[in-house]
């Protein structure tokens, strides 16, 4: 067996990153709570704090900042892992943790004293104070410091393996952070040149147009940054864990590569009722975001013959023998499975919203709050969840014993169970016409408003449920970090299955000039135009608001 | 199932079965349709 360990250098950069994870985690899920229990009507926020001060912290702490954080630190691990860190990368490695913590803390200070009670998507012309914008920027700062890093690490290990293609999973993390680093350009150009000068009162007015459609040229390749760490271990690190081999490295090199650039062209399917952006605009934006269905697809094609494949390998032969004997009492694949279930009605609801017409029955309401609650909140953390199991006691060289997998087994049951309720609650709700975003109201009466009120009610119950799964999660890390018994656990990497998979990976899929290339001339094509009229022909700008919400 | 029908047996490019993988990628995409012609009838009816 291969005893495979990190140097006490590394494990203590990667698990930086998980302890921060994890208080973000408590922090934020408690928000969650807070936030069901209120609109339940039911229940009054004590100490006058503000909804929208939850609201914010809520959003801000489990979308950017503990994904940020585990995912940066899971991607170290993997590129160590693969092709090696230097002292120095190291070094950089910790740069990067700390410019990123330091804008964690000045984000959720100014947000945690009502100073910046403006969602997570912090749209104009609510304003918040500067130090929140500030404090965003850093991260965004320290996370390009570690995709710089590990563009370092792939470039040295190429330099030293000449012709060799480059390791399945640091190729996949490459990836991510091209995406993640182009993305972010959009939303670091409108934080720091458009809102940081008008929140600090320098000029009078901001576009309001521009910097939401900024957000949102960032905002949906965010959603990718978070979901391609739970690919990477989806193709290469759920085939070892149930006893198989990779499918097809070509097959999940060309799917990550579509996933880079179909990601970013697509923003405008978050604007369909924007006013202000010609239609014809949104259309080829819709056309390419059903593109990113295609790696999507090709990944469930390999997931399942992954499955197959393993299953039939170890002898069992009828039509779906393999799918009974997978490890289903094995968490570590028990939570990313479910993830994956998810998925599929996540999968389908965002194929609804990205569609014009019908995007239209479910615009800014709660059915997109049950939407992302699935992909995000129940695929991506569950599969994050899947890797902690294995991740942390490797790094702290203790053992996931069978009692904490049993644990770990009811608190994916648990978390299932909460997020069935409160988001099939919210997806109904949704289309009974329920507004997400907005504090508990009964809007002075009506019949419509009457029907939402139960379905709210049941939000808040599965809030509850999932704030257990929440507790017994942390529960389980501080087990794995400090109190499980010391041992070896495995760094699961399944190896490519040469029997099968006997096709050699084309060099043509690591021409990074290529992808990158159409990658920016997509960008170029899907947001020039438009770009160009919402400068020229946008109303006036607008002054700040601090009321009703922002600065309270 | 039974233990006499549990061989392994490591499958090659030439013999892979994969019938299982077929049927459940259809499967999938039949609940992407059922869910998004849902919507839509829906959407028509409003």
């Amino acid at each position: 067996m291969e005893t495979f360990k990190f140097s006490k250098k590394e494990s203590r950069l990667y698990m930086s990153f998980m302890y921060v994870t994890f208080v973000s985690l408590l922090v934020g899920g408690l928000m969650g709570l807070l936030q069901t229990l209120v609109r339940s009507g039911k229940y009054k926020l004590p100490f006058n704090i503000d909804y929208y001060t939850i609201l914010t912290t809520h959003g801000v702490i489990l979308g950017l900042v503990l994904t940020t954080f585990f995912i940066v630190g899971f991607q170290f691990s993997l590129m160590g892992k693969t092709v090696g860190i230097s002292d120095k990368q190291i070094l950089w490695g910790w740069i990067s943790f700390w410019v990123m913590l330091v804008g964690t803390v000045l984000a959720a200070w100014m947000i945690l004293t009502g100073e910046a009670s403006v969602l997570y998507t912090f749209y104009t012309p609510l304003r918040a104070h500067p130090i929140f914008y500030i404090g965003l920027a850093l991260v965004i700062v320290g996370s390009w410091i570690a995709a710089i890093v590990n563009f370092r690490q792939l470039y040295v290990w190429k330099k030293a393996h000449k012709g060799e293609k480059s390791p399945l999973l640091a190729f996949m993390v490459v990836i991510n952070m091209i995406m993640w680093v182009v993305a972010s350009l959009g939303v670091a150009y409108s934080v720091v040149v458009l809102i940081l000068p008008w929140s600090l009162g320098y000029v009078a007015t901001v576009n309001v147009l521009l910097t939401r459609t900024l957000f949102w040229y960032f905002g949906h390749p965010l959603v990718y940054f978070w979901l391609l760490p739970a690919y990477m271990a989806w193709y290469a690190i759920i085939p070892k864990i149930i006893g198989g081999k990779l499918f097809s490295d070509s097959l999940a090199r060309l799917s990550f590569i579509l996933l880079l650039m179909f990601s970013i062209p697509v923003g405008f399917h978050h604007q369909l009722t924007e006013p202000g952006i010609d239609p014809t605009w949104k259309f080829i934006q819709v056309v390419l975001t059903f593109m990113v269905v295609v790696p999507t697809l090709m990944t469930a094609f390999s997931l399942f013959a992954t499955f197959e494949i393993t299953g039939r390998n170890k002898g069992h032969k009828t039509l779906f023998g393999w799918f009974k004997h997978l490890p289903w009492k094995d968490v570590r694949f028990l939570a990313p499975f479910i993830g994956m279930v998810a998925f599929i009605p996540g999968g389908a609801g965002g194929i609804i919203n990205a569609s014009h017409q019908v995007n239209s029955l479910v615009h800014n309401t709660i059915w997109v709050t049950g939407h992302f609650h699935l992909t995000i909140a129940t695929t991506v953390i569950l599969t994050y969840f899947g890797i902690a199991y294995w991740l942390i006691p490797h790094l702290t060289g203790r053992r996931l014993t069978p009692k904490l997998n049993k644990l770990g087994i009811i608190q994916t049951i648990v978390w299932t169970v909460g997020m069935a309720i409160m988001s099939t609650s919210m997806h109904i709700q949704g289309l009974l016409g329920g507004p997400r975003r907005s504090s508990f109201s009964e809007y002075a009466g009506g019949d419509q408003v009457s029907t939402w009120i139960s379905y709210q009610v049941s939000q808040a119950v599965g809030g509850t449920i999932l704030f257990i799964g929440i507790v017994l999660m942390v529960y389980i890390f501080i087990q794995l970090a400090f109190f499980a018994p010391r041992g070896y656990e495995d760094y699961p990497i399944a190896e490519e299955d040469l029997d099968l998979d006997t096709e050699k990976t084309p060099k043509i899929l690591e021409n990074w000039y290529l992808w990158i290339g159409v990658t920016i001339a997509l960008i170029l094509f899907a947001y020039t135009i438009p770009m160009i009229d919402i400068i020229k022909h946008s109303p006036p700008g607008s002054i700040p608001f601090d009321w009703p919400i922002g600065r309270s | 199932m039974s233990k006499k029908n549990i061989s392994a047996a490591k499958q090659t490019k030439e013999d892979v079965n994969l019938k299982g993988t077929l049927i459940m990628v259809m499967i999938l995409g039949v609940v992407i349709l059922v869910f998004w012609f849902g919507i839509y009838g829906l959407f028509l009816s409003r």
